[in-house]
C-alpha cells in the first residue's frame, strides 16, 4: 500500500491516460462494426454473391478514417465532459451550497476544516444534498479543487465522530487522487445515463399525452441509449476495489478512529443510501452503493472487476481488526439521539395597544389584528396608546396608519397575521423566521427539507394531541372538499399566498408563497407537521 | 582520462548536493507544520476570553476557576519554544476541563446559543490543533530519521541540523475534549 506522492501522481497519470485509450478504442471498435454493418448492407443489395470474407474486412485507408475520427470524438468527449465537470455533477446530485448560519452545516464545514489541517492543509469545499437518507461523496477536478458531499440524514444522524471518520475517508480518497480518476471516469460515461433517465422521463410523458409517433422514436433511442449505459457499467473497470480498504486505511492515519468509521459504515449500510434519484451513474462516487448490489457484496473475480464497492461487512471486519475491537463495540455507544424538547419560542414582546373613543366613550386597548375587524374605526377616530395620555387623531399615527392597511413594504419580514416584525430563530439548527407576538413560523422553501430530515426537537403533549386530532380528521377528508382559499401575504415578497394542506398525507392547512414557495405556519403547525412526518417514517422503519 | 575524472568528480559532488537539498526540504515541511500548529492556538487563546465572558454572566461563586483559566491562558500565551508551548497548553487544557465540569451545574448557561456556538468553535479548534499536532510530528519524524540515516548523517553532522522536538500534548484524544452533543 504506497502512500508516497510520486507513486500516487504516477499512478494516477497512467490511470487517466489508460481511461482515454479505452474511449477511443471505444468509438473505433463502435464505428468499425457500424461501418461493416452499413456496408454489408449496401452490398448484399447492390450484388448477389459476397463472400463473408469480404463482408468482414475493411482496408487499412478506411480503417486509418475510422481511427482518425474515432480520436477526435474521443477528444472532443473528453474535453467536453471533463471542462466545468464538478458543478453539472452538483448539479445532477441536486447538492446545495451550505447555509452558514444552520447549526448543522456549521459543524459540517467545521469537520472538514479539522480533516483538512490532518491532510497536511489542502483545501476541500462542501455541499449538502437535501434528503433523508445517509451517504457522502467527494469529488475532484484536475486543476485541483475538491468538494466533499453528504446527505442531510447522514449530517442529523452520525455522531460528531462518526462524521469526522466519513470526512476523512472522502479527504483520503481526494488526497490519493481516487476522487480525481473516480470524477473523471464517471463524467465521461455518466453521459449516457442521464441521456437515458431523461428518454425514459420523457417517454412517460409522451405515453399520458397522445403523441403516439414520438414513443416509437423516444423507444428506439431508449435501446440505443440503454446500450451505451451498459457500457457505463465498464467503469468499475477502472475503479479499484482496493481504492475503498486503502481509504479506509489512510482515513485512520489520519483521525486515528477505526471504530467511529466502522459504525458509520454499518449505519449508513443498514438503512436507504439516498439512492434512486436519478444519479445511478454517479454510485461508484459514494461511500457506500446508494443502490445495493449483490455484486458488491461477492468477491471473487468477476466482482473484484465489475463491482465498485467491496463487501461492507469486510471493511467494517478491517476497520475493527485496526480498532482492537470486534462487533459487539460496534452497537455500543453508536449514538441513538436523545430527543429533547426545547422551548424556541422567542420572547413575547409586549403588543402594543390602543384605546379608541367610540361614541364618546374610549374602550380597548386593542391590539393591531383586532382593530383590523373593527367596523367603526375612521381615519379621524380619536385614538390613545396604551400607556400615554396623549390622544390623537388615527391619521397623525402614521406608523398605525401603514400598519392597518398591512401597508409593509415588501421584504421587510413581517408577520402576515400579526403585522409585527419577524425575528430569527433556530429551529432543529434550521435559521427559521418567527413572529414575536402570535409565534408563527415562516420557513423558506429549501429549508422545509433540512427541517423535516431532523430530529433533535422533541414535542410537547399538546403537538402530539393536535397531531393525533388531525390525522383522525383527515381520514374522513375527500379532496373534492377541499376549497382554494387566500387570506394572506407572503412576508418576503408580499405576493399572495395559498392556503393548502401540508400535503394529501399530512392535513395540516400552511399557507405558501404563489411567487417564492415559502410557507407560512400558525403556531405548533409546524412542530404538527414534523411530528406526523416522523411518526410516518418511525411506524415504516425507515431508519 | 581528463572527463572521466570530471565526470567522477561531479557524481561525487552530486550526491551530498541532492542529500542537503533534501534535508532543506524536509525541515522547512517541519517549519510549515509548526506555522498551523500556531495559528490554531492562536485561534484557541482569542476564544478563551469569550468563552470566561458569557460564563461570568451566569456563574456567581466561580470566581476562582474563571480566573484560573484567563491565567492559564496568559501563560500559555506568552509561552516559549515547543517544550515550552507543550506544557503550558496542557496546564491550560487542565483549567478549561475544570471550568466545563462546573459548567454542568448551569443548566441555564450549558443551554445558552452563544456558549453552544463558543463551545463548538473550542471543540473544532482543538480537535485542529491535535490534528495539527499529529502533521508536524509525522513531518518532524520524517526529518529527525532522516538526520540520522547514513548517509544523510555525514551531512547533517557537517552543517549542524539538529533534530526537531517532538510536540507532545497529554494524550486526550478528540473523545475526551470538551464536546458538544449534537
Amino acid at each position: 500500500m504506497s502512500f508516497s506522492f510520486i507513486d500516487i501522481e504516477e499512478r494516477k497519470t497512467k490511470q487517466i491516460f489508460f481511461l482515454f485509450i479505452f474511449l477511443v478504442l471505444f468509438y473505433f471498435f463502435s464505428a468499425w462494426i457500424l461501418t461493416i454493418v452499413a456496408r454489408g448492407m449496401v452490398l448484399l443489395r447492390i450484388k448477389k454473391a459476397v463472400s463473408t470474407v469480404q463482408l468482414f474486412t475493411l482496408s487499412p485507408k478506411v480503417l486509418f478514417y475510422i481511427f482518425s475520427i474515432s480520436l477526435v470524438v474521443g477528444m472532443f468527449h473528453w474535453f467536453y465532459s471533463t471542462h466545468a465537470n464538478l458543478p453539472r455533477i452538483i448539479k445532477t446530485l441536486k447538492a446545495q451550497n451550505i447555509d452558514k448560519e444552520d447549526k448543522y452545516h456549521k459543524i459540517l464545514r467545521n469537520v472538514i476544516d479539522e480533516v483538512s489541517v490532518a491532510t497536511g492543509g489542502r483545501q476541500i469545499g462542501c455541499v449538502v444534498i437535501p434528503v433523508y437518507g445517509m451517504n457522502a461523496f467527494s469529488i475532484a477536478d484536475f486543476s485541483g479543487n475538491s468538494v466533499i458531499g453528504v446527505t442531510e440524514g447522514l449530517l442529523s444522524r452520525l455522531t460528531r465522530a462518526q462524521l469526522e471518520a466519513v470526512i476523512a475517508h472522502e479527504a483520503a480518497h481526494i488526497v490519493t487522487q481516487d476522487t480525481l480518476i473516480k470524477t473523471v471516469a464517471v463524467s465521461l460515461f455518466s453521459i449516457y445515463g442521464s441521456i437515458r433517465y431523461a428518454l425514459a422521463k420523457g417517454m412517460r410523458g409522451a405515453g399520458r399525452g397522445s403523441r403516439g409517433g414520438a414513443i416509437i422514436y423516444m423507444a428506439v433511442l431508449y435501446g440505443v441509449a440503454s446500450a451505451l449505459y451498459s457500457v457505463s457499467k465498464l467503469i468499475g473497470m477502472f475503479i479499484s476495489r482496493q481504492c475503498e480498504y486503502r481509504a479506509d486505511a489512510v482515513a485512520t492515519r489520519l483521525v486515528r478512529d477505526p471504530l467511529s468509521l466502522a459504525q458509520a459504515l454499518r449505519r449508513i449500510s443498514i438503512g436507504w443510501r439516498a439512492g434512486g434519484m436519478g444519479y445511478d451513474s454517479l454510485e461508484s462516487l459514494f461511500i457506500i452503493n446508494p443502490n445495493f448490489s449483490k455484486l458488491d457484496e461477492e468477491e471473487g473475480a468477476l466482482s473484484n472487476m465489475f463491482s465498485t464497492h467491496p463487501p461492507v461487512m469486510r471493511r467494517i471486519g478491517t476497520l475493527l481488526d485496526m480498532g482492537h475491537s470486534d462487533f459487539s463495540a460496534l452497537k455500543k455507544n453508536e449514538g441513538t439521539k436523545r430527543k429533547r424538547y426545547t422551548d424556541i419560542r422567542v420572547a413575547k414582546v409586549r403588543e402594543p395597544k390602543w384605546f379608541v373613543a367610540d361614541g364618546g366613550k374610549w374602550s380597548g386597548p386593542f391590539p393591531i389584528h383586532e382593530m383590523l375587524t373593527m367596523g367603526t374605526l375612521r381615519f379621524d377616530s380619536f385614538i390613545r396608546p396604551e400607556g400615554t395620555d396623549k390622544t390623537m387623531l388615527l391619521s397623525d399615527d402614521k406608523n398605525l396608519v401603514d400598519k392597518l392597511k398591512q401597508k409593509a413594504p415588501t421584504g421587510t419580514n413581517t408577520c402576515p397575521r400579526c403585522a409585527q416584525s419577524l425575528s430569527k430563530v433556530l429551529y432543529e439548527g434550521v435559521p427559521t423566521l418567527q413572529c414575536t407576538i402570535c409565534h408563527g413560523m415562516f420557513v423558506s422553501d429549501d429549508k422545509m427539507a433540512r427541517i423535516v430530515t431532523r430530529e433533535e426537537q422533541g414535542f410537547p403533549q399538546e403537538v402530539i394531541r393536535k397531531a393525533k386530532l388531525i390525522q383522525e380528521a383527515g381520514k374522513k377528508l375527500h379532496a373534492s372538499s377541499v376549497r382554494m382559499k387566500h387570506e394572506l401575504l407572503c412576508p418576503k415578497c408580499g405576493e399572495v399566498m395559498v392556503r393548502h394542506f401540508y400535503t394529501f398525507a399530512y392535513h395540516v392547512e400552511v399557507d405558501t408563497c404563489s411567487r417564492c414557495h415559502a410557507t407560512w405556519f400558525d403556531v405548533d403547525e409546524l412542530e404538527i407537521v414534523q411530528y406526523m412526518v416522523e411518526n410516518a417514517r418511525n411506524s415504516n422503519n425507515l431508519t | 582520462m581528463g572527463i572521466l575524472f570530471i565526470i567522477i568528480l561531479v557524481c561525487l559532488l552530486a550526491i551530498p548536493i541532492g542529500i542537503y537539498n533534501k534535508l532543506i526540504g524536509l525541515r522547512q515541511r517541519v517549519k510549515n507544520a509548526w506555522a498551523q500548529i500556531d495559528v490554531q492556538l492562536k485561534r484557541r487563546h482569542d476564544l478563551i476570553p469569550n468563552l470566561v465572558e458569557v460564563a461570568k454572566g451566569y456563574m456567581t461563586h466561580e470566581r476562582e476557576t474563571l480566573e484560573k483559566v484567563i491565567q492559564a491562558r496568559n501563560m500559555a500565551q506568552s509561552a516559549q519554544g515547543v517544550k515550552g508551548k507543550g506544557e503550558a497548553e496542557n496546564f491550560l487544557s487542565g483549567t478549561l476541563k475544570s471550568l466545563f465540569a462546573v459548567v454542568e451545574s448551569y443548566p441555564n448557561l450549558k443551554a445558552d446559543s452563544q456558549m453552544l456556538s463558543l463551545q463548538e468553535e473550542l471543540t473544532t479548534t482543538e480537535n485542529k490543533i491535535s490534528f495539527a499536532r499529529q502533521h508536524y510530528n509525522d513531518e518532524n519524524m520524517r526529518f529527525n530519521t532522516q538526520i540520522e540515516v547514513f548517509p544523510s548523517n555525514i551531512i547533517a553532522g557537517t552543517f549542524n541540523f539538529t533534530k526537531g522536538e517532538f510536540f507532545e500534548i497529554e494524550d486526550q484524544s478528540q473523545k475526551e475534549a470538551p464536546k458538544v452533543q449534537f
